[in-house]
């Protein structure tokens, strides 16, 4: 036989090593007790071999879940970008919702007046404050002069009228066409006339002209319609008493009113004709 | 290649069969194509190719032995079929020259009859009841497809090791002749 060389005896008790000693760490994971061997083994083998590639796996994982990640997070994004306009959209469907209620209850409250319901169609920036044209017209049988009130109270007067639509000016208008005859109802049951002239937009109030300047005024009475003169009924609400100016000279008093709150955005209207407004 | 160059390539090419199984479980359901990674084993028929039979069968042994026990937990599976594999390349070499196509059919039969000796013994003894052409097609296609490129990648780069290192060593050997001649 031939004799091994340097290499080949080297090879052959590493051999018998390895062999003896895994043969023997097989020998004694067989029994329960000798836990020993099987332990250390085991270590070795996780710790050089397993773990290590274990972690590069791991990492090739966490870059692959981050993409992953990313993806979910990108459609997250939009779903809450959607979410979020969806929740505009509600909040709006719900503003509007309450405003159709609200004037729901002024037009119960109104059985005798000629009540026509109509939607602003179109309120353009450069007069926000002066006119609005609504989704009424003659067709619905809107006339001139008739007064639009919102669920919070009147806003204006029909300026002009074409078939389906009209113009109102508002009441927040510096130069109204027609003065509004109102009346201020006291605690005594009496009520106090006068007139709404103009809109004061440094006070942003309206102007109301009384025809009784002995009248005593305080601040927080409502001011509604009186129906003398214009095609609306009375009682109509106008706005509240702000602040009372009094001339020295003069018969009538200058009285500051506040308009309806809703007065810078509604969206639906009522236009009133003539009748009697239950009190 | 030295000694120890050939121990290093083969511990890391076991390490990539280790990486790529874990990053790329067999599915022992069979339900899709998986394969299983001999980059080692492929390895070891390459680098030992060229050694004496003596060399080749012993190296074989511990190569198997140590791949049983620390990386696969199959013992004695690879101490027993490695060597007989890496024993045949001698009578192949003498009976069709040093061709490479050769080899590389011989290596791509190696590595299929490495996994069909086992499924062959299991499947008799009635351990599995994998039908072979499921076997054949859900395990063993994906793994021959695997191996025949990587059996190129491998030639290649141990050609190249093989042809770098023996250049430094003709460099190192001409600098130190230079050294005695100018010492002389």
């Amino acid at each position: 036989m031939r004799r091994l060389n340097h290499l080949q005896k080297i090879l052959v008790i590493l051999i018998v090593i390895v062999l003896g000693f895994g043969c023997m760490m097989l020998g004694l994971r067989q029994q329960g007790l000798s836990n020993y061997g099987y332990s250390a083994w085991t270590y070795i083998q996780y710790g050089l071999i397993e773990y290590p590639l274990t972690s590069l796996t791991n990492v090739f994982n966490d870059v692959s879940n981050l993409w992953h990640q990313y993806d979910d997070n990108q459609y997250l994004n939009e779903e809450l970008a959607e979410q979020k306009s969806y929740k505009t959209m509600y909040e709006n469907e719900r503003n509007e919702n309450e405003e159709l209620q609200k004037l729901l209850d002024v037009k119960n409250s109104m059985d005798d007046a000629v009540q026509i319901s109509a939607r602003v169609v179109k309120r353009s920036s450069s007069s926000w404050d002066q006119v609005v044209t609504i989704s009424a017209g003659s067709k619905q049988d809107v006339e001139k002069n008739m007064l639009v009130v919102t669920s919070e109270g009147a806003v204006g007067l029909v300026k002009s009228v074409q078939t389906n639509t009209s113009k109102v000016q508002l009441l927040t208008n510096e130069n109204m066409e027609n003065d509004i005859a109102v009346k201020v109802s006291q605690e005594d049951g009496t009520s106090l006339e006068g007139v709404i002239t103009s809109y004061d937009s440094n006070k942003r109030c309206y102007t109301m002209s009384l025809f009784d300047s002995s009248a005593i005024l305080t601040s927080g009475m409502s001011v509604a319609t009186s129906g003398k003169g214009g095609n609306y009924p009375s009682g109509i609400y106008i706005g509240t008493v702000t602040d009372v100016e009094q001339n020295d000279n003069s018969v009538v008093s200058t009285v500051y009113v506040k308009p309806v709150t809703n007065i810078q955005s509604f969206n639906y209207v009522i236009v009133l004709g003539k009748g009697e407004v239950s009190q | 290649m030295k000694v120890r160059g050939i121990a290093i390539s083969l511990f890391v090419a076991a390490c990539f069969d280790l990486w790529i199984s874990y990053a790329f479980p067999v599915d022992f359901m069979y339900q899709g194509l998986s394969f299983q990674p001999h980059i080692c084993f492929v390895s070891l028929l390459i680098l030992m190719g060229s050694k004496s039979d003596t060399d080749r069968i012993l190296a074989a042994i511990l190569c198997g032995a140590l791949y049983d026990f620390l990386f696969i937990s199959s013992f004695p599976i690879s101490t027993l079929l490695f060597p007989i594999f890496t024993w045949a390349v001698g009578p192949i070499k003498q009976r069709f020259g040093k061709s490479v196509e050769y080899r590389i059919l011989y290596i791509l039969l190696a590595v299929f009859l490495l996994d069909f000796i086992p499924y062959f013994f299991t499947f008799i003894f009635g351990i599995i009841h994998i039908h072979l052409g499921t076997w054949l097609l859900h395990m063993e296609l994906m793994t021959l497809l695997f191996h025949a490129l990587i059996i190129f990648v491998l030639i290649y780069f141990y050609n190249y090791l093989e042809r770098s290192l023996e250049k430094r060593s003709v460099r190192k050997s001409m600098k130190q002749k230079s050294k005695y001649r100018s010492v002389n």
